[in-house]
């Protein structure tokens, strides 16, 4: 399903400068963006408003030409999925309610969940693997057995879009690379895949694109290899970055290694 | 063929447990009517029963005995146990809080001023119930504006709550400073320490109406509750009209103690322990807790009352006993099953 975003504007000051200005890009079915910058540069705001949580001041995003701030939230919400950040105590109820939880929108108020909603999560179960923990209470999971937890209960709906804030923020590297080998699977089954990050090692080896905010409201959007440059890292993150490819047993990646503030910003900070 | 799909999780219909759970409170209430200062058979109990839904005249003083005071009085119990155990547990998942109770928002300190201030200017129960109601709803309605005006939401809230809380507990105690020293003073003292003793089937036919519209209301959303805690764009994306659900959540949780403040005072505890109790025994899903609060809360009230009209001669004010009860019970199943936490 192609994502559009064209010429959209958003600022929480609505007479202050755009915190977001004039973003624009395009993506297709099964693409994989990472949304990149300083804390503060307004990835976070900017994927709320591509889930309809924060209104545009100006600007449209559309999901398959169909304006997304024009539809109701049970409709968009079959489509498009949201994985929050996990930085609230997850609840003390089991991997499965939890999961099935996702239907929540397809089960009517009065109800309660019907066999094919708990088909739908059984399914989701078998797809990520979760069998071992289904049983578990979410209280009792690692940070990235709860990720996947989030994440299995945004696909619970079959989504043709789904947005991640931050998912492997707080993991070790084996966790870390379970949340994005799972992403990345999604995203060859054809779900469109839009996550925040502060790892540029991390996008540039999972993203096919990355949209990368300053604090300033502009932006950079194209392939991941042509964002990812030493250049952008000092005017986007102020640093002074290497980048460079690492030969090894595995084959050959791209890293980045952040070496020192640079001098525009050391003066910044020191003024 | 169609692709076979694992079943990971099998839910237990849990008919055992379903069971129980419908019979508990009315055990507990044929051993109320039973026991008491006089001790009527447990046969008899039933003969009375069978008379009064029968519509046959009461055949001597057991029967008037049930009929106008033991009934009434057990009916009150259960429904103000149902209530505000389910009340806390609604308010609980609301401000994901597991100390989250009908005090907390500052609803039965609203409730109990209005109630006290409807003594003070000698309303009858009608008036009481009015004032309780409405106080209530004023409580709550400033702990979510007060709460609200302050970023990142559900802390401050319960933060709001008790100041809230502590404001209506003021405005009470300077109703009972201006209240008449012989008799209207211990009568709201002796109302504030809660109690089933106002019961009767006038006091009934105003209060209970409330309490069991919103506990049916309760049960029907049960599954759609459990959404509750979630954060809100959390609960957006899932297509769920999340402030909407809260609303409704608020104002019939506190409908439903306000209802019970006016017609038994402040009860603390019950909000509290009965649902921790039922999720240690039943878990957080809301679809088994909302019914195991509904009866576990019906069936320990009216083991508390019949045991604050029994254990002493003078009768115990319910509150003590509540607390006397739940406190170490409370403390005992923490120790032993590691306790319950919520988000």
């Amino acid at each position: 399903m192609r994502l559009t975003v064209s010429h959209a504007y958003f600022s929480y000051d609505k007479n202050g400068a755009p915190l977001l200005e004039d973003i624009s890009f395009d993506l297709a079915s099964g693409e994989k963006l990472a949304i990149m910058g300083q804390n503060g540069a307004g990835k976070t705001t900017l994927l709320r408003c591509l889930c309809g949580f924060l209104k545009w001041d100006k600007g449209t995003a559309t999901l398959e030409g169909v304006d997304i701030s024009s539809q109701s939230s049970e409709k968009l919400f079959k489509v498009l999925s949201y994985v929050p950040q996990k930085r609230v105590l997850p609840p003390d109820i089991s991997v499965y309610d939890m999961i099935l939880m996702g239907r929540a929108g397809n089960i009517s108020v009065f109800s309660l969940p019907g066999a094919a909603d708990k088909e739908a999560a059984n399914k989701v179960i078998d797809r990520l693997g979760l069998g071992s923990i289904a049983k578990k209470s979410c209280m009792a999971l690692s940070g990235g057995q709860y990720q996947m937890v989030l994440i299995a209960r945004a696909i619970v709906n079959d989504p043709k879009v789904m947005i991640l804030d931050e998912p492997e923020s707080n993991l070790d590297y084996q966790n870390q690379l379970l949340v994005l080998e799972t992403i990345d699977k999604l995203s060859k089954d054809g779900i469109t895949c839009i996550f925040n990050t502060h790892f540029p090692g991390n996008a540039v080896r999972w993203a096919d694109k990355a949209l990368m905010i300053a604090m300033d409201g502009s932006y950079v959007y194209d392939d991941i290899k042509k964002v990812i440059t030493e250049e952008n890292m000092r005017r986007f993150y102020g640093v002074d970055a290497c980048i460079g490819t690492i030969n090894g047993p595995f084959g050959e990646y791209t890293d980045i290694i952040p070496v020192k503030r640079s001098d525009m910003q050391k003066m910044a900070t020191n003024r | 063929m169609a692709e076979k799909i694992k079943t990971y999780v099998k839910e237990r219909p849990g008919v055992i447990s379903k069971i129980l759970l419908i019979f508990f409170p009315f055990a507990v209430l044929i051993v109320g009517l039973a026991v008491g200062r006089i001790g009527i058979r447990i046969d008899d109990v039933f003969g009375a029963i069978g008379r009064m839904i029968s519509g046959q005249e009461a055949a001597g003083m057991n029967d008037v005995v049930i009929r106008s005071m033991r009934l009434p009085r057990l009916l009150l119990a259960a429904l103000a146990g149902a209530g505000l155990s389910v009340s806390g547990a609604i308010f609980q998942g609301l401000f994901s809080n597991p100390l989250a109770t009908p005090d907390t928002l500052g609803v039965a300190s609203g409730s109990g001023f209005g109630a006290v201030l409807a003594m003070l200017i000698g309303l009858n129960m009608t008036g009481i119930q009015l004032l309780a109601v409405a106080f209530g709803i004023l409580a709550v309605v400033m702990t979510a504006l007060f709460g609200k005006a302050a970023p990142e939401g559900r802390i401050n809230m319960v933060l709001a709550g008790i100041m809230v809380g502590s404001l209506f507990s003021a405005l009470i105690s300077l109703v009972k400073f201006t209240a008449d020293t012989e008799s209207q003073l211990p009568a709201i003292t002796y109302w504030l320490l809660g109690g089933m003793d106002s019961a009767g089937y006038k006091t009934l036919a105003l209060g209970a109406p409330p309490i069991i519209i919103c506990l049916i209301f309760f049960f029907m959303i049960r599954y759609r509750t459990n959404l509750l805690p979630l954060h809100e764009d959390e609960a957006r994306s899932m297509g769920v009209n999340i402030k909407k659900l809260r609303g409704f959540c608020i104002v019939g949780a506190t409908m439903i103690t306000a209802s019970c403040v006016s017609m038994c005072g402040q009860v603390g505890w019950v909000g509290l322990i009965v649902p921790h109790f039922c999720r240690m025994l039943f878990g957080s899903n809301n679809v088994k807790l909302i019914p195991a609060s509904i009866s576990v809360g019906a069936g320990f009230m009216m083991i508390v009352d019949t045991l604050a009209r029994t254990v002493s001669p003078k009768e115990i004010p319910i509150s003590v006993l509540t607390a006397i009860i739940g406190a170490p019970f409370f403390i005992l199943m923490l120790r032993k099953r590691g306790g319950t936490s919520f988000n």
